[in-house]
């Protein structure tokens, strides 16, 4: 299992198109990918539980991976929070 | 797999003033950073008496009719020593029922250490079990499970499972024979008391069922008022999985088996997963057969019953 703080760059919560993407990039892993935000944890897989989620651009969510493919998930997951998407 | 709660809750007092509508005395004090972290109210007629041992100061201060007047019956300069011991040691606030004015010396008191006091017609008893049941609810261990919540004959059945293994299409099919839909993927569970764990679905998603392939689909718009349900009592679990020949399922449901969630024991029934199984009349037979269960009548045990009976008919002087 590997945790990690992330600091997040992607648009708000609030627009349903990162969540969407976030939702497609947990999906191509085998390993469990879950996320927590404060005393909130969803499954990082399931749209609904990540658009249950709050959180603003600089803020800090905590990514959980665990499984066989846990190192990669959880480098495909940062890559995609911490690089700032143009439209 | 255990659910555990991460943390523990605080409520704001300024929801519990709107709540149960109290009556600020104490203008000048902030209420903003107070808190209340604790379920349980304290009437703090041994604290007037003078005892100060065990005192529970980070609860709701609640007077009544009893203890005011019993704290009339002494002078000002007791009434002033016991009001400044009870203040000083950091309670959140106080509260007068039955519509008192309390003494001045309270309001002063209040201001002083920044306690707020309030006043309500209320009574005593009733507003103490109101607050505590309001409280309980506010401050109940919670954890969020992803998962369905539906209503099947008055029973939540919680469905959980892997990621696209096809609870949403169990709740949809579900829908459409009649039952309800509490939550869809993201279900926050609360332990009020010590018996229930209630389920709701979180205000962003409530109503919506993500079907893949298709994308949000409203439920309560699509299939009516009749078709949803805010928040439901968990009964019992179905675990859907890919089916795995090495693996033992129930055949006989004489033992039943548990998942922890919020340290209460939920039974729950793994079933296996295979194209074409009708997965919607598996869970309205099992909520049937739930309540069939609760209301004193085991299907399985009758059938160990008679298989008890017929190896006892049959002696064994026959070849």
């Amino acid at each position: 299992m590997i945790s990690k703080d992330i600091t997040i760059q992607v648009p708000a919560s609030a627009s349903l198109q990162p969540a969407a993407i976030l939702v497609q990039v947990a999906n191509q892993f085998n390993s469990s990918v879950r996320i927590e935000v404060e005393d909130k944890q969803v499954n990082a897989k399931s749209l609904m539980g990540m658009l249950s989620l709050t959180f603003y651009p600089g803020e800090s969510i905590k990514v959980i991976t665990q499984g066989e493919d846990e190192t990669q998930a959880m480098e495909r997951i940062e890559h995609y929070l911490t690089t700032a998407q143009k439209n | 797999m255990k659910y555990v709660s991460n943390g523990h809750y605080k409520v704001k007092l300024q929801k519990i003033v709107d709540k149960f509508r109290l009556r600020c005395l104490t203008r000048d004090v902030n209420i903003d950073h107070i808190y209340i972290h604790q379920s349980d109210i304290n009437r703090p007629a041994l604290q007037f008496a003078g005892y100060f041992e065990q005192f529970d100061y980070n609860r709701i201060q609640l007077v009544g009719k009893v203890e005011y007047n019993y704290l009339k019956t002494h002078d000002e300069a007791y009434i002033r020593e016991m009001t400044t011991r009870i203040f000083k040691a950091g309670i959140p606030c106080m509260i007068f029922t039955r519509g008192q004015v309390p003494n001045d010396l309270f309001i002063e008191m209040g201001n002083e250490y920044g306690v707020p006091v309030y006043s309500t017609p209320d009574s005593t008893s009733s507003l103490l079990s109101e607050m505590n049941r309001f409280l309980k609810t506010e401050l109940a261990p919670r954890v969020t499970i992803h998962g369905v919540l539906v209503d099947v004959f008055g029973e939540g059945v919680l469905i959980t499972g892997e990621s696209g293994i096809g609870k949403s299409e169990a709740a949809l099919e579900l829908v459409k024979r009649g039952h309800r839909l509490v939550a869809d993927d993201v279900v926050e569970i609360r332990r009020t008391n010590d018996d229930v764990l209630v389920g709701r679905a979180p205000d962003v998603t409530r109503y919506f069922i993500e079907l893949r392939g298709i994308g949000i689909i409203n439920v309560k718009t699509l299939f009516g008022v009749q078709s949803v349900l805010d928040s439901q009592n968990i009964s019992f679990m179905i675990k859907l999985e890919e089916w795995n020949k090495d693996r033992e399922y129930d055949r006989l449901g004489l033992e039943e088996k548990f998942e922890e969630i919020l340290g209460k024991e939920v039974v729950c029934h793994s079933i296996p997963i295979r194209p074409g199984r009708n997965l919607a009349i598996i869970v309205e037979t099992a909520a049937a057969n739930f309540r069939q269960k609760r209301m004193g009548y085991n299907a399985a045990q009758e059938l160990y019953d008679r298989v008890s009976r017929q190896m006892e008919n049959r002696e064994p002087d026959e070849d």
